[in-house]
């Protein structure tokens, strides 16, 4: 009898050496790693005990190949990607040995261009970190990515997570990413200006920011002769416009789409009333500098020569910077306050697993590692310059220290509690590179209204084209509140 | 062609005088042409000198405003960083590899059709090369996704041939080497086949040899086009080790750009190829070429 | 005995036709390379044109649509502005660059001391990545802090826009890229110029030509079969080599003063995901360029056969 529990403890063990074959000819191809580990097993012998045979468990060590994966993953947050490997992959690694990350870097601007060309040569990444609500709809809303409600249903209703980003991951009630960073915009302010000109504190409303400008402008040159300016704008005629002026659009009360997403709102009073008030308070009166296709790259270089009074931008745009420049800049304050509402787009990250990749398990082991747990995820946020996605995570251990140390993370961390989505529905690209066109018209002096129809036309046409197959998004329409004419 | 050309009749006095002008008028060109080229190496040199002095500054001082060429101090962090935390020096290795493929392939196929086209009289020849000129014109972005499905499934993903299997035959190229080869007068192909030689043998013997300064044309232009070449290898590869120059360095560009890093990285990826086509310039110096016609 | 007499009958034939045979041996590797990469790719290309489609869907999902793409690119308002601005910019570029290229050739050519250090110099700027270059020039041209203005605000000289003037924009960037082109079509005339024969140059001078003679003569019309490749594949590169350097230093702006055809495209295909308009305007491109490739041909092609 023992000799039959022998052979099947042997056959196990060949079918395990098999196995292991398998995965070795597999490891050549690159797709698992063999990891050979001492493994404890339970096996039952048979002793003969006084003449009866009496089974009885026995510990064994037995060497046992266990099967390692790699996991392919996209990202496309690089300077500090050394910081990334040491950081959140290393801790990764370390917690687990089922998976091993291979991360390669797809810039932003590439990312589309890749995906498109992975999707359909169905060779996609197993995970991949998507930056914001646009593209994640563009390509969740198209099929290509697995829901995440089948691996953790409480993700999607989960009250921790700010609200503005749950809903823009949302679809057909299902969430279709995990997110893991976020942040609100912000007033970039430089400290050494603002003293100069002889202003206390940033501004904390619109009019103030105004006038803040025209001071700090008013200085004229720094002592090189290098001209000093009171705000920069972008005007790059892409979404990326759209996209940093979301804050001063719904501080007038402004949006992109109207409720019940299928009409396009370019032309809406307020969205007039938000060009008109930066033409007459800036571009008219000189206080801002004529630039061509800047956006917030171009701001944040601008920002490092010391000359600019101030500007508004994400996080993480300076913060990973601020101790690098070595001037005096680079200060954060809650986004001023419109006239009608004191709202603040949500800018976040997050990681999907697209559908037909090889190792969707493993991209959803380190989705979860990082998007559920505390730690990791401040420990990611941390190594970004940016904020946890759910309010319980910033009282992490690993938060905490950088919140110390950070003492900049305060203003998009109290932001965070007015935010609002931006409109990611069908055509938004189009929407949103429309408004960045006008933007830059009225930049360079068309007539606002002018600027807006022309964009409006346009962007209408392309809804209208695209809600022939995709489904409009609806908008709730929240009350507005905190603007300093209420 | 060449002309009607009055011929001095007398040497003597009158070579001597114009032999003096000569000399004047080759100063004064000589004196053009340095200043032309030292305005022209001026102009080019400008945004390199920018690029190697940004590379050796601090962070802080990059953005300072003003005419700011030369670096305070030199700050090598920059460097250490390039070779340190990226793989430089794996990216440049991958671009020569990919690139000495790509010039290989060139060297034989694209020569071979470009001689075929310029000196061969067969059925078809010139309707197929003006194919070849439309396919030049296709850009990039429309070879992306059918050619990727094509590499995806030869299983040349994240490998050399892969990331040059895009460029093995340039047509551009074919179009050079015919440029260059209709020029060649008939009369050393005929002497050569009355004496039998194969059109295999007048091509490798008597076309190639005098066509030097093409080949070195196409040997350059493919190897730089290879190592130019940022949105197919981007598109093919999956894994860092792999990565050519052109995406490595732009993967250092994220949300926040290190400047001073990205200058580094991009001096060291421009300096070996300029370095190498000086030196390809001392191979392939063309010498005298004797057309056998004389008089 | 059938198969015998027929494969002797295809050695006669090749021996008599080698010239032939040879040619299509010759060029059968890229016919191959033609075939897999260029057909293909193509093929399907042109038939999107016809199509709506997102690329992130799978192909078999492409709607028919006709000329439907073909119809609203005619009637957009963006698109006739984006090809004259597409227009002026080749036709600048390729000026530029064929003149620059032949003055820095013959320059180069005429013999000076480190010549080759000079070469290597001019032709840096091609292998220089692309987008470092348009930052670099971004920079030098800012207008508030760029080198330049620097330079003439000091010298008291009006400061031009640049990329923030609509009227500077183009010449910017048209600068930047000739800058960055000069260098390959130098390397073209230089080769070109190697392999003109001295001997028919002495002859000529043995006849009492003077140099601009000999230039006027002998050099221009030896230089055409090269002057076609340049002008071919600088209107080429005008096209659609220029992306980069347009789409990082104005994105098209201002106000769709540098808006060309190849940056028209990309949005439309990879940020607006309309890969069948896309398609229909890499036809038209296509059409164009090929087009215009052909005239050049007729023109030009017909004076490179000289001896």
């Amino acid at each position: 009898m023992s000799v039959f529990k022998d052979l099947s403890r042997r056959k196990l063990l060949r079918t395990g050496a098999l196995g292991g074959v398998g995965v070795a000819v597999l490891a050549a191809c690159g797709e698992t790693v063999e990891v050979i580990k001492e493994v404890e097993k339970i096996v039952e012998v048979e002793v003969e005990v006084a003449g009866e045979t009496k089974v009885v468990e026995k510990i064994v060590e037995v060497e046992a190949e266990v099967v390692t994966s790699t996991v392919n993953a996209w990202f496309n947050q690089s300077t500090q990607m050394a910081n990334f490997e040491e950081k959140v992959v290393k801790h990764y690694h370390r917690q687990q040995n089922a998976f091993r990350l291979e991360s390669i870097l797809v810039p932003n601007t590439e990312l589309t261009t890749k995906m498109t060309a992975a999707i359909a040569g169905g060779e996609p990444p197993d995970v991949v970190r998507v930056g914001g609500g646009t593209l994640g709809n563009a390509f969740f809303r198209q099929g290509v990515m697995h829901d995440i409600d089948q691996f953790d249903p409480t993700v999607r209703d989960n009250e921790d997570i700010v609200w503005a980003i749950r809903v823009t991951l949302t679809w057909n009630d299902k969430i279709w990413a995990m997110p893991v960073n976020s942040g609100t915009t912000a007033l970039y302010y430089n400290r050494a200006l603002h003293d100069a000109a002889g202003i206390d504190e940033p501004a904390t409303t619109n009019p103030e920011m105004v006038e803040n400008a025209a001071r700090i402008q008013s200085l004229g040159a720094d002592s090189e002769g290098n001209p000093i300016v009171g705000m920069e704008w972008p005007t790059e005629p892409k979404q990326g416009t759209a996209n940093s002026m979301q804050g001063t659009m719904f501080g007038f009360g402004a949006f992109g789409v109207d409720e019940s997403g299928t009409k396009v709102m370019l032309d809406s009073p307020e969205m007039l009333r938000t060009l008109t008030w930066l033409k007459e308070n800036f571009v008219d009166t000189g206080t801002m500098p004529i630039k061509v296709a800047l956006n917030e790259p171009g701001m944040t270089n601008d920002f490092g020569t010391g000359l600019v009074g101030q500007y508004v931008a994400y996080p993480s745009r300076l913060n990973n910077a601020i101790e690098n420049l070595g001037i005096d800049v680079g200060l954060t304050a809650r986004m001023p306050a419109g006239p009608v509402a004191n709202f603040l787009p949500i800018g976040f990250g997050h990681l999907m697993l697209p559908m037909n990749a090889k190792n969707t398990e493993g991209g959803w082991s380190f989705t979860d590692f990082i998007g559920n747990d505390p730690e990791n995820d401040s420990i990611w946020c941390a190594a970004f310059g940016q904020i946890p996605p759910r309010y319980s995570f910033r009282d992490s251990v690993t938060f905490s220290a950088y919140r110390q140390a950070n003492p900049g993370t305060a203003p998009f961390i109290d932001g965070q509690k007015a935010a609002f989505p931006q409109y990611w529905g069908p055509a938004v690209n189009e929407i949103w590179s429309g408004f960045g066109k006008a933007q830059e018209a009225v930049v360079f002096g068309e007539d606002p209204a002018t600027a807006l129809g022309a964009a409006q036309e346009d962007a209408q046409a392309a809804l209208d084209m695209k809600l022939e197959t995709d489904d409009a998004t609806p908008r709730t329409f929240p009350a507005l509140t905190g603007g300093y004419e209420s | 062609m060449a002309g009607s050309v009055q011929t001095a009749q007398k040497p003597g006095a009158v070579t001597t005088l114009r032999s003096n002008r000569l000399t004047w008028t080759r100063r004064a060109t000589r004196l053009v042409l340095y200043i032309y080229l030292t305005a022209g190496a001026l102009l080019v040199l400008i945004p390199y000198v920018w690029m190697v002095s940004a590379s050796l500054k601090a962070p802080a001082e990059i953005f300072q405003a003003g005419v700011n060429f030369l670096p305070t101090s030199f700050y090598t962090a920059n460097y250490e960083v390039l070779f340190g935390d990226y793989q430089i020096v794996r990216w440049l290795v991958n671009s020569f590899v990919v690139g000495g493929i790509v010039l290989l392939t060139n060297m034989t196929f694209t020569v071979m059709a470009g001689y075929a086209f310029a000196r061969l009289r067969f059925k078809g020849r010139d309707f197929m090369f003006f194919v070849y000129v439309g396919a030049m014109m296709v850009p990039i972005q429309v070879r992306l996704i059918p050619s990727f499905i094509i590499v995806k499934n030869l299983g040349w993903l994240d490998s050399y041939q892969g990331i040059a299997s895009i460029q093995l035959v340039e047509f551009f190229g074919i179009f050079l080497i015919r440029q260059f080869m209709l020029n060649f007068p008939r009369e050393l192909e005929d002497a050569a086949r009355i004496d039998g030689c194969s059109w295999f043998r007048v091509m490798w013997q008597i076309i190639l040899p005098n066509s030097k300064p093409a080949l070195a044309a196409l040997a350059i232009f493919t190897f730089t086009a290879s190592w130019n070449n940022f949105l197919w290898p981007l598109v093919v590869i999956n894994r860092p080790d792999w990565m050519t120059i052109q995406v490595g360095l732009s993967s250092m560009k994220g949300e926040i750009i290190p400047w001073g890093v990205l200058m580094a990285g991009t001096f060291v990826s421009a300096f070996p190829l300029a370095v190498l086509y000086i030196l390809l310039q001392r191979l392939f110096v063309q010498g005298i070429v004797t057309t056998g016609i004389k008089g | 005995m059938r198969v015998l007499s027929a494969w002797g009958r295809c050695k006669r034939v090749l021996a008599r036709n080698d010239e032939a045979a040879w040619g299509m041996a010759l060029i059968a590797p890229s016919v191959v390379f033609f075939l897999v990469f260029i057909l293909v790719p193509v093929a399907l290309s042109f038939w999107l044109g016809f199509h709506r489609w997102n690329p992130l869907r799978p192909m078999n999902e492409a709607q028919w649509i006709g000329l439907g793409n073909f119809i609203e690119l005619a009637t957009d308002r963006d698109f006739l502005r984006t090809a004259w601005n597409t227009f002026v910019f080749v036709v600048a570029s390729v000026t530029l660059m064929v003149v620059g290229s032949v003055l820095t050739a013959l320059s180069l050519n005429a013999g000076i001391r480190a010549s080759a250090i000079y070469r290597g110099l001019f032709y840096s700027p091609v292998v220089t990545s692309l987008v470092a270059t348009a930052v670099i020039w971004l920079w030098i041209f800012d207008p508030q802090w760029g080198f330049i203005n620097n330079v003439l605000r000091e010298l008291g000289i009006p400061e031009p826009g640049w990329t923030a003037s609509r009227d500077w924009a183009m010449p910017t960037v048209i600068i930047t890229f000739v800058w960055r082109e000069v260098g390959y079509f130098t390397v073209i005339y230089l080769a070109a110029l190697q392999g003109i024969p001295e001997d028919l140059k002495e002859a000529a001078k043995i006849d009492g030509a003077s140099p601009l003679q000999v230039f006027r003569h002998i050099t221009i019309p030896l230089l055409m079969p090269a002057t076609l490749f340049v002008l071919v594949l600088g209107i080429l590169r005008a096209t659609q080599n220029s992306f980069a350097v347009i789409y990082v230093m104005t994105s098209g702006g201002p106000v769709n003063s540098t808006n060309v055809l190849v940056v028209y495209l990309f949005q439309y295909a990879f940020e607006f995901f309309r890969m069948g308009f896309a398609s229909a305007v890499s036809l038209f491109i296509f059409v164009l360029i090929f087009g215009l490739s052909l005239i050049q041909f007729r023109l030009i092609g017909r004076r490179t056969e000289l001896l």
